[in-house]
C-alpha cells in the first residue's frame, strides 16, 4: 500500500450535545476509490463539510501528506475537488467558460488553464461540445462536466456524493468507467454512494460509517470472502452494522 | 490576483446577464422608452376630451360664461336636468357639471359644479381651468364695469375742467362790467357833481323867489339883479344839456356791458330834462322882457315862480334819478365784487376736484380690481416650459429604486439559486469578492441603464445636467449604491424567488407612497412628514433636484448625502451579514 495521502486522526465534530463526528479516523492513499457507507445520520455529510472546510474541526486532525492541514480552509480548497450529487456549474454558460471561469478562481490562467482545459475535456469526453451551453448537455454530459469542474485545479482528492444519483444505468456505468479511469490517471476519490454494488465493484476500500465512526475498513472483495453466505454486498453491509452495533 | 478573480467573477455575471438577448434588449431599451414614454407623457399640459354638462333654467344668461368654458378640445353638453348630467358623469360620459341658477347674468347668480372626485388628478386639473375661465370672465364683467366708471368719472373731470373754463369767462366777464360800471358810475358822479351846483342854485333861487313873493309887500330887497339870475339861469341850461348827454352816456355803457338797468328811469329822466329844459328857455325869455325885477309885480312874481317852481319840480326828479342811479350802479359794483368772490371759491373746488378725479384713468380700473399686483415668475424660469426637466428628478429616483433594486435582487436571486452557487464556497476566493462582483455588475448594469436614459433624456427633452455635473454624478452614485444594497439585501435574506421580489417591490412601493410624489410632505402629518424627510427616495429626489435646477454642491446639500451614505454603510454590513447567513442556509 502506498503512503496514506489523506489522514483523519481521532476527529470529532459536536453540534451542541451530539456528536456526529466521533473520533473518526481513516486513511485514504493516493490512487485509492474510497467508498464510504453508512445510514441515513451516520455522519456522512458531515464528514464530507469538515474535508471541504465548510465545518471545523473540534478535535483531532487532518493530515495532508503527514501535513496538519486541520481547520486550514485554504490549503484543503486547493486539495479537495468535489462533485455534489446535483451539478455545480453555470447553465448558461458553456462548457469552456464554465472550466475557465473556475479555473481562474483557482488561480490558473493562460496556457496552463488552456492546457488544463483541454485535458479534462479529453478525459470526461467532452471536447466536441466545448462551445455548448452547459444546460444543452445531456445528464451524463453535465456529470462529466461537473467532473472535469471538479478537477480544474489539479485536486489530490476527488471527493464524489453520491455521484450517479439520477442517472439512468447505462450513464451511471460511463460515470463509474469515469471514476475508475481518474483513479487510474492518480486521483485519490473518496465516494459517498448508496449505490453498494458499484461501490464494491469500483471501490478499492471500503469505510462503514455508523455513529460518527469508521467501525470497518476492508476491500471489498476481502469482505465478500469474509462473509461468502451473503448473496448481496447490501447484506455484507448490514451484517457488518449488526455486527457492530 | 486577488483583484483578477473579481474580475472574473463580475466578468461572468455580465455574460450570464447578456447571454439572454432579452435581458440585453432590456437594459438598453427600458430606459429609453421609460424616458421616451415619461417624456411623451409630461410633454402637454392642456385639457382635451373633455365634457362639460351644462343645465341651465329657462332666463339664465349664460352664454357669455360657456363661450369662456368651451374650446377645442372642451366640448358642452346641455342637460335638461342636473341629475342627467349627474348620471352621465357617474358614468364618465361627462366630466363635470355645470348648474346655473335661474337668476344667472348681468354680474348676478351663480354656478354650481358637480365633479367626480373619485378621479382625483383630472378634477385638480379640471377645476383649475374651471376656475380659471370662470375668473377670467368675472373679471372681464368687472372690467368693463370698472371700466365705465372710470370712463364716467373721465367724463365728469372734462365737464367740471368746462365749467371751471367758463367760470373764468364769467369771472373776466363780470370784471370787465364792473370796470363798465365803475367807469357809469364815475360818469354819474360826474354828472352829479356837474348837476348839483346849478340845481342847488336854482333851488336858491325858488327859495328866495318864495321869499320874494311871501314879502311882496315889502321891498323887493332880496332880488338879486336880473342880470345875474338869467346868468344863473343860463348856466343850469347847460348844466341841464350836459347831463342829458351824460345821461345818454350812461345809458349806452350800460348797454354796452349787459349791465341791468331801467330803461324807464332813463326815459323819464330825458323827458325831465327836456321838459325842464324848456320851462327854462321860457323864464330866461320871459326874463330878458323884463327890463327891471324891481318894478317886477306881484303876478308878475307869481308866475316866474310857478315856472321856477315847475324847474325844479323837474330837477328834482333828475337829482333824485342821478343819486338812484349811482346808488344802483354802486350797488352793481359791490355786487359784482361779492359774485367774483364767488366764482373764485368755485373755481378752487373745481380745481380741487379736477385735481382729484384727473388722475383717475380708463386704464386705472385693472388697477382698482386688483389692487395689489402679484406677479409669479417660475424658478428656473423655463420651467414651465420643460416640464419633462422638472419632473426629471422623480422620475431619475423612481426608475433608479425600481432598476437598482430588481436587477440586483434578481441577479443575486440568480446567483443563490444557480446550481453553481454551492461551488463558489469551495473555490479559494474570499467570500466578500462574490458579494463585490455582484455589487459591481449591477453598478455596471445600472451605469449603463442611466447612462442610456441621460443620454435620451438630453438629446430628446433638454435635460441639462451640467451645473454641477460632479455633485450630480455623486448624488447618482450614492443613490444607486442604496438601492442596489437593498435589492441584494432582499436576494441574500429572502431566499424565495417570488418572495424577495415581492419584497423588493413592496420596498420601493413604500418608499413612493411615503414620499412627496404624490403629495407633498407639507400636507402629510407633521409626523409622518418628519419621518418621510429621512426616506431615501425623498432625499435623493431633493439631491437632484437641487443639484440639476440650482447647481448646489455637496456642502449645501450635506444632509442628503450625508443620510444617504450613512444608509449604504449600514446597508452594506447587513449585506454581508445576510450573504454569510444565506450562505450558512444553504
Amino acid at each position: 500500500m502506498e503512503e496514506a495521502l489523506i489522514i483523519f486522526d481521532k476527529i470529532t465534530k459536536q453540534f451542541g450535545e451530539k456528536k456526529v463526528i466521533d473520533e473518526l479516523t481513516l486513511s485514504i492513499h493516493k490512487n485509492e476509490i474510497f467508498g464510504i457507507i453508512g445510514r441515513s445520520g451516520a455522519g456522512k455529510s458531515t464528514l464530507l463539510k469538515m474535508l471541504i472546510g465548510f465545518y471545523k474541526v473540534d478535535t483531532g486532525k487532518i493530515l495532508y501528506h503527514g501535513k496538519n492541514i486541520t481547520n486550514n480552509t485554504s490549503s484543503m480548497k486547493q486539495i479537495v475537488g468535489f462533485c455534489t450529487q446535483e451539478n455545480s456549474f453555470y447553465p448558461e454558460l458553456t462548457v469552456e467558460e464554465n472550466l475557465n471561469y473556475y479555473g481562474r478562481l483557482y488561480g490558473l490562467n493562460g496556457k496552463e488553464l488552456k492546457k488544463r482545459q483541454d485535458e479534462l475535456l479529453e478525459i470526461v469526453a467532452l471536447n466536441a461540445s466545448r462551445f455548448a451551453p452547459a444546460n444543452t448537455l445531456s445528464g451524463g454530459m453535465k456529470r462529466r462536466l461537473d467532473f472535469a469542474i471538479s478537477l480544474i485545479h489539479y485536486p489530490q482528492l476527488l471527493i464524489l456524493d453520491e455521484p450517479t444519483t439520477g442517472l439512468d444505468p447505462i450513464t451511471e456505468k460511463a460515470i463509474w468507467d469515469l471514476i475508475k479511469d481518474l483513479s487510474a490517471r492518480g486521483i485519490c476519490i473518496l465516494i459517498i454512494s448508496h449505490m453498494l454494488d458499484f461501490v464494491e465493484k469500483y471501490c478499492d476500500t471500503v469505510g462503514f460509517l455508523s455513529a460518527g465512526k469508521i467501525i470497518v475498513t476492508a476491500n471489498p472483495a476481502a469482505l465478500r470472502r469474509k462473509y461468502p453466505h451473503k448473496q448481496t454486498f447490501a447484506e455484507v453491509f448490514q451484517h457488518v452494522l449488526e455486527e457492530y452495533a | 490576483m486577488g483583484l483578477e478573480k473579481l474580475y472574473f467573477i463580475i466578468q461572468k455575471n455580465l455574460r450570464l446577464v447578456f447571454r439572454n438577448w432579452m435581458t440585453f434588449l432590456l437594459l438598453v431599451l427600458g430606459p429609453m422608452v421609460l424616458i421616451l414614454v415619461v417624456g411623451f407623457a409630461f410633454s402637454g399640459d392642456d385639457l382635451h376630451d373633455i365634457a362639460i354638462g351644462v343645465h341651465a333654467p329657462k332666463g339664465a344668461e349664460i352664454q357669455d360664461v360657456v363661450n369662456a368654458l368651451a374650446s377645442e378640445e372642451i366640448s358642452i353638453v346641455y342637460f335638461p336636468r342636473i341629475d342627467n348630467c349627474i348620471r352621465a358623469m357617474n358614468h364618465s360620459m361627462i366630466n363635470i357639471c355645470a348648474d346655473f341658477s335661474e337668476d344667472f347674468g348681468n354680474g348676478e347668480g351663480g354656478i354650481t359644479f358637480y365633479y367626480d372626485a373619485t378621479r382625483y388628478n383630472l378634477v385638480r386639473y379640471i377645476l383649475e381651468y374651471l376656475k380659471e375661465q370662470i375668473a377670467i370672465t368675472s373679471e372681464q364683467v368687472s372690467l368693463a364695469t370698472a371700466e365705465q366708471i372710470f370712463s364716467d368719472i373721465d367724463s365728469f373731470v372734462t365737464d367740471m375742467e368746462t365749467g371751471q373754463q367758463q367760470v373764468h369767462e364769467l369771472r373776466d366777464n363780470a370784471l370787465l362790467l364792473q370796470q363798465d360800471l365803475i367807469a357809469a358810475h364815475e360818469d354819474v358822479e360826474a354828472a352829479q357833481n356837474a348837476f348839483d351846483p346849478s340845481y342847488y342854485r336854482i333851488k336858491r333861487l325858488q327859495a328866495q323867489l318864495n321869499a320874494t313873493v311871501l314879502n311882496y309887500s315889502e321891498t323887493y330887497a332880496v332880488t338879486a339883479n336880473l342880470t345875474e339870475v338869467i346868468d344863473d339861469l343860463i348856466v343850469l341850461e347847460g348844466s341841464i344839456s350836459s347831463l342829458n348827454t351824460s345821461l345818454h352816456s350812461i345809458e349806452a355803457a350800460l348797454i354796452a356791458a349787459g349791465a341791468p338797468y331801467n330803461r324807464t328811469v332813463f326815459t323819464k329822466a330825458y323827458a325831465t330834462l327836456e321838459d325842464a329844459a324848456s320851462e327854462l328857455e321860457n323864464v330866461i325869455n320871459s326874463l330878458h322882457t323884463t327890463e327891471d325885477l324891481e318894478n317886477l309885480t306881484l303876478e308878475e312874481a307869481m308866475d316866474l315862480l310857478d315856472q321856477i317852481n315847475e324847474i325844479v319840480g323837474y330837477l328834482d326828479d333828475v337829482h333824485k334819478n342821478l343819486a338812484d342811479t349811482e346808488l344802483l350802479l354802486r350797488s352793481h359794483i359791490e355786487n359784482i365784487d361779492t359774485g367774483v368772490a364767488n366764482l373764485d371759491g368755485l373755481s378752487t373746488s373745481f380745481d380741487t376736484y379736477i385735481a382729484t378725479f384727473s388722475g383717475i384713468n380708463q386704464s386705472d380700473a385693472e388697477k382698482f380690481l386688483h389692487p395689489l399686483t402679484a406677479t409669479f415668475e417660475p424658478i428656473p424660469a423655463d420651467a414651465e416650459e420643460n416640464k419633462t426637466a422638472i419632473v426629471f428628478p422623480i422620475i431619475l429616483v423612481f426608475m433608479m429604486s425600481f432598476i437598482c433594486i430588481l436587477l440586483s435582487n434578481m441577479l443575486v436571486l440568480n446567483e443563490t439559486h444557480s446550481p453553481a452557487y454551492f461551488r463558489n464556497f469551495l473555490v479559494p476566493v474570499p467570500a466578500v469578492f462574490f458579494i463585490l462582483g455582484i455589487f459591481i455588475t449591477n453598478l455596471i448594469l445600472v451605469g449603463f441603464q442611466l447612462g442610456v436614459f441621460f443620454i435620451v433624456a438630453y438629446l430628446s427633452f433638454g435635460v441639462s445636467f451640467f451645473l454641477n455635473l460632479p455633485v450630480f454624478l455623486s448624488a447618482v452614485f450614492i443613490g444607486t449604491v442604496f438601492y442596489i444594497l437593498v435589492g441584494m439585501l432582499f436576494g441574500y435574506v429572502v431566499q424565495d424567488r417570488q418572495t424577495s421580489l415581492l419584497f423588493s417591490l413592496f420596498f420601493s412601493l413604500i418608499m413612493f407612497f411615503f414620499s412627496d410624489v404624490i403629495f407633498p410632505l407639507e400636507i402629510m402629518p407633521p409626523a409622518a412628514a418628519m419621518i418621510a424627510q429621512f426616506n431615501p427616495l425623498v432625499l435623493l429626489e431633493g439631491l437632484f433636484r437641487q443639484t440639476l435646477f440650482f447647481g448646489h454642491g455637496i456642502a449645501d446639500q450635506w444632509f442628503g448625502f450625508t443620510a444617504i451614505g450613512l444608509y449604504n454603510g449600514v446597508l452594506a454590513c447587513f449585506v454581508i451579514a445576510a450573504y454569510y447567513w444565506n450562505r450558512r442556509m444553504k
